[in-house]
């Protein structure tokens, strides 16, 4: 006989003891209490008795009215659930495709790796700035955002780059200012002192690990172009894949002439072209660098004369944001004439411009040589898929021709080098 | 319900399968009228379905079904509200019984139990079926009714005692089996 309970539980409590809605012990507690208490036990008893009546009643059977609809209704929604599914597992695949689109195109790609080598050794770049026309103030304070921005994503490029060369680092607002003002004066091939420092730079350049390779590029510049720093087509084979996603970037904004038409319509005044150009286009600094990295990539050292010597002087200085990777630019590329209109890409992108408006109305002879020297330019400004656009149209429309076989030549070029852009 | 919300086809005719009867059950005591019931029964699948996405494996399944059902026998019994409702006439016993004994028992028992359920005040009728029926719970049934669980409790119990003393005035003692946990 157990010691009666001084008190009772809630009933709130025995209702929970009845449908095993109280923890293990503390039910084994109660169990003892209902055990010895009379009243409690009661509660108990009566809710089991009504809970054994209510169970003895065997349910009514469901109809069978609107069961076969019915599953075929949740047959239905389950084969919607499995094409939901799949077209989200879809989804997801393209979105990480997607980001890693971004991705690929954010990082930098082997043009702005090799840029960062290329880059290193030439700390003295900031003496070449010396030597150039400042253009702008606006001008240059907009591409050197762009220059900042851009030295922040070959930052750790750069740094392997030094590692490798063993050259100080060269400072980025230094190189975006050096850029800034190359971009904008063609006089600097002239400048003397830097030219001796980029010698300099050169040999820095010409260190073991770098030097062979650059050596190796063939493509003598013909005689007579000596002034003229031409994007070779090495060059434009050597930084494709930055061409490229340049080319992407401001596809939106330039179905013919673009942004850059509209940058090298008005250099002077950024805010204009930065309207023009999607936020990530490069700015025509990439395309001077591009341009100015072929020459590096594409110039011969050894037989180039004096003035093409100040100006591969003045590629190399440029270089140190352009792209050629020495594998790159050890591969046979086609020599390409020299384009006619100058170093600067500002003036490149407006005699595009000034070809693709006569292009719509020329004919015959005149044709074929905007043509070619459509493609030439486009290809020395590394807009790839343009120049062998352009390049094909002379074969096609031209063939036989001296200018369809230079044509082919350029966009053999820029086949040649295509596994550039899967290196990454 | 994983597996039906993954696309499987298999999957729903197993929960109907498994939860039919006893939600229409449910819905038959709630509604007293078997038309109505079947009708908020196929309403109540048809939410299943269409909702299927909706639900995550943090809720049981039963409580979410039967929070479906009761809410359609909730809104059939505000559209209804204006009509007299017939009481559901006490109907016979499933023939399919393999116990006669048991059959006999239920064919005495059902009238008056379903009567007496029948005579309950909603909110208290709502908790004995949830409870009862459905197996919810009394905190989940106090989340589904928006009741305080205190209140749920006290509406279980008064449900109960009203029951027990239907049954004790019809002269019916509990079946044997006894406890029931």
């Amino acid at each position: 006989m157990r010691p009666p309970v001084p008190t009772h539980p809630d009933d709130d409590r025995l209702l929970e003891l009845a449908y095993g809605e109280i923890p293990a012990s503390e039910a084994r507690a109660l169990r003892q209490h209902v055990d010895g208490c009379a009243r409690c036990r009661k509660v108990l008893e009566g809710i089991a008795e009504v809970r054994t009546a209510f169970r003895s009643i065997p349910d009514e059977p469901a109809p069978e009215k609107g069961l076969e609809s019915l599953l075929a209704y949740g047959e239905q929604a389950a084969a919607r659930a499995r094409s939901r599914r799949g077209g989200l597992r879809i989804l997801a695949l393209l979105s990480a495709a997607t980001a890693f689109a971004v991705v690929w195109v954010m990082l930098p790609g082997p043009s702005r790796r090799s840029d960062a080598l290329v880059q290193a050794p030439a700390a003295k770049p900031p003496d070449v700035l010396a030597q150039a026309e400042v253009p702008g103030e606006a001008v240059q304070g907009g591409r050197a955002r762009d220059e900042a921005d851009r030295a922040k994503d070959t930052k750790e490029n750069e740094a392997t780059a030094l590692r490798r060369l063993g050259s100080p680092k060269a400072e980025p607002a230094e190189r975006t200012e050096q850029f800034g003002e190359e971009r904008s004066s063609p006089a600097r091939q002239s400048a003397p002192e830097p030219l001796s420092k980029q010698k300099a730079s050169q040999k820095k350049l010409d260190a073991p690990k770098e030097q062979p390779k650059l050596a190796e590029t063939p493509a003598p510049l013909p005689a007579g172009r000596e002034g003229e720093l031409s994007g070779g087509l090495g060059s434009a084979a050597g930084v494709k894949s930055a061409a490229g996603a340049e080319k992407k970037r401001s596809a939106g904004a330039r179905p013919e002439d673009g942004a850059l038409d509209a940058e090298a319509k008005a250099p002077s005044s950024p805010p204009a072209s930065v309207a023009m150009r999607p936020p990530a286009a490069h700015s025509g600094d990439d395309l001077v660098r591009l341009q100015a990295a072929g020459k590096v990539a594409a110039a011969p050292r050894a037989e180039t004369s004096a003035s093409e010597d100040k100006a591969a002087a003045v590629a190399d200085a440029v270089s140190a944001q352009a792209a050629s990777p020495p594998a790159k630019a050890s591969k046979p590329v086609p020599p390409m004439q020299s384009v006619r209109v100058g170093t600067g890409s500002p003036e490149k992108q407006a005699r595009l411009s000034e070809i693709r408006r006569q292009l719509e109305t020329a004919r015959g002879d005149q044709r074929k040589a905007l043509l070619l020297e459509r493609c030439e330019i486009e290809a020395s400004l590394q807009l790839g898929p343009d120049a062998v656009l352009t390049c094909s149209t002379v074969s096609r429309e031209f063939p036989g021709t001296p200018e369809a076989k230079r044509a082919s030549d350029l966009a053999r070029g820029f086949s040649v080098q295509l596994p550039t852009g899967s290196e990454r | 319900m994983r597996r039906f919300q993954r696309g499987d086809a298999r999957a729903f005719p197993e929960l109907v399968r498994r939860h039919r009867a006893a939600v229409f059950a449910f819905v038959l005591r709630w509604t007293q009228d078997r038309a109505r019931a079947e009708d908020i029964l196929q309403e109540t699948w048809l939410k299943v379905v269409r909702a299927s996405s909706d639900w995550s494996p943090r809720a049981r399944f039963t409580t979410w079904l039967y929070t479906i059902a009761r809410n359609a026998c909730v809104d059939a019994a505000r559209r209804e509200r204006a009509r007299a409702a017939e009481p559901l006439e006490a109907e016979p016993v499933s023939t399919e019984s393999h116990d006669p004994e048991r059959a006999a028992a239920a064919s005495e028992l059902r009238p008056v139990l379903e009567a007496a359920i029948a005579a309950l005040p909603d909110p208290q009728r709502e908790v004995f079926l949830l409870r009862e029926m459905a197996g919810i719970p009394f905190h989940e049934i106090a989340r589904m009714t928006g009741a305080p669980e205190p209140t749920v409790k006290s509406r279980m119990r008064y449900a109960l005692e009203a029951l027990r003393t239907r049954l004790t005035a019809a002269g019916i003692d509990a079946p044997a089996g006894g406890q029931v946990a």
